[in-house]
């Protein structure tokens, strides 16, 4: 069994789908958050590409969170069932991430709420709610597609299902009832988090807003 | 074997071309739709974009994700899972590197507006001087010649693309000191 480090910092992030699958596949590994200062003064120099998250695998390392992600969920058989069912689980990610990229904007706004919430406001609606409808209406549609599997791509949980449900979590800790026009995503939250492994971990890992 | 068809936009080589070189490196025959109009044809696509490879008329959207797949059957995804994941990490590394980049190259290729110098300075080189040196020392670890590994990967075929375009402006752009 090999040794399992995860390089992040106290956040989900783009560290929780890694966690969500050490723990959805009983896989021991070590949680590491590192201090953010801490980060940008030693380890930065030593890990590839600069960057957190990195997956540390017996001393070989794997940056990027994407990469890590899929790499665990094919380890333990959360990929897709066939390398055709693998593509749509790596088309829909990838679209999350340019989703993500669309939202950068709001993410800042979304950082700084408390301090500044009119910034807030305005970026939810000129940024947030625009790029939520471009790509929900295609999750609403695959998923619908799928027919009552549950989940967005075959009939059983995959890596994206984790990306979506925790991303939905945090903004809608932000902005109540934020996906309320997307039955199929709130259903797929529902079937996701009452997954017995992955509840038992929602209530015990650290608490952040995102 | 299955009947692959690629949908993409004309005139532009972009990721549709990344797809075209692992398909040729592969040595899979396709049929490469390019199209001058392609916003009328985007009701044919899952995800109303394109890059869309058909396989057996099932289609596959998301550049990355159509290359991963034909690179998998086909050896070119690496020889390990371990390398597979670095492979896409160097994909992922680059995506950042262009989302930023892009912000000069668009309207340096004519596709956008803004200053260039400025553009150039505040994005381009950034960019750049985040990125390469990172692809550099990748291929001194390898030794090999390529990216990943001992021998190429669609990361290969991504990164080799983009560097004529950045080889070209660095011997177009005017003498500078600095």
């Amino acid at each position: 069994m090999p040794e399992y480090r995860l390089h992040y910092i106290n956040m989900r992030g783009l560290a929780e789908c890694a966690r969500q699958l050490f723990v959805l596949s009983g896989t021991p590994y070590e949680d590491i958050r590192h201090d953010p200062q801490e980060w940008m003064g030693q380890l930065k120099a030593v890990s590839a590409f600069n960057r957190l998250p990195f997956l540390d695998i017996d001393d070989k390392v794997l940056p990027q969170s994407t990469a890590i992600n899929r790499y665990l969920a094919k380890q333990f058989g959360f990929a897709g069932k066939t390398p055709f069912d693998e593509a749509r689980v790596d088309a829909l990610a990838d679209q999350f991430k340019d989703y993500w990229a669309d939202l950068v904007p709001f993410t800042y706004a979304m950082y700084s709420k408390e301090k500044d919430p009119e910034t807030f406001e305005q970026k939810k609606n000129e940024v947030a709610i625009p790029a939520r409808d471009k790509l929900f209406h295609i999750l609403e549609k695959e998923y619908k597609a799928n027919g009552s599997t549950g989940f967005l791509i075959g009939d059983s949980l995959t890596w994206v299902d984790l990306l979506i449900s925790d991303h939905m979590d945090v903004l809608e800790g932000l902005v109540p009832g934020f996906f309320d026009d997307f039955p199929g995503m709130m259903n797929l939250k529902k079937t996701v988090t009452s997954m017995a492994k992955l509840k038992e971990w929602l209530d015990k890992r650290p608490q952040t807003k995102y | 074997m299955p009947a692959y068809k690629l949908y993409y936009y004309f005139p532009i080589r972009g990721l549709g071309e990344l797809v075209r070189q692992t398909l040729a490196l592969a040595e899979v025959e396709f049929e490469d739709v390019r199209f001058e109009n392609w916003k009328d044809f985007k009701g044919q696509t899952p995800f109303g974009q394109m890059p869309v490879l058909f396989v057996d008329d099932k289609p596959i959207p998301q550049s990355f994700a159509i290359v991963r797949y034909v690179a998998s059957l086909h050896g070119l995804a690496g020889k390990t899972s371990f390398e597979a994941a670095w492979v896409d990490a160097i994909g992922d590394q680059w995506k950042d590197f262009q989302s930023e980049f892009k912000k000069f190259l668009f309207p340096k290729l004519g596709y956008g507006e803004g200053d260039l110098e400025a553009l150039k300075t505040d994005h381009g080189v950034p960019a750049r001087d985040k990125f390469f040196p990172l692809i550099e020392k990748q291929l001194k670890e390898t030794d090999s010649g390529f990216l990943v590994g001992s021998s190429v990967t669609w990361a290969d075929l991504l990164i080799a693309e983009q560097v004529p375009q950045i080889k070209k402006w660095i011997e177009s752009r005017p003498e500078t000191k600095a």
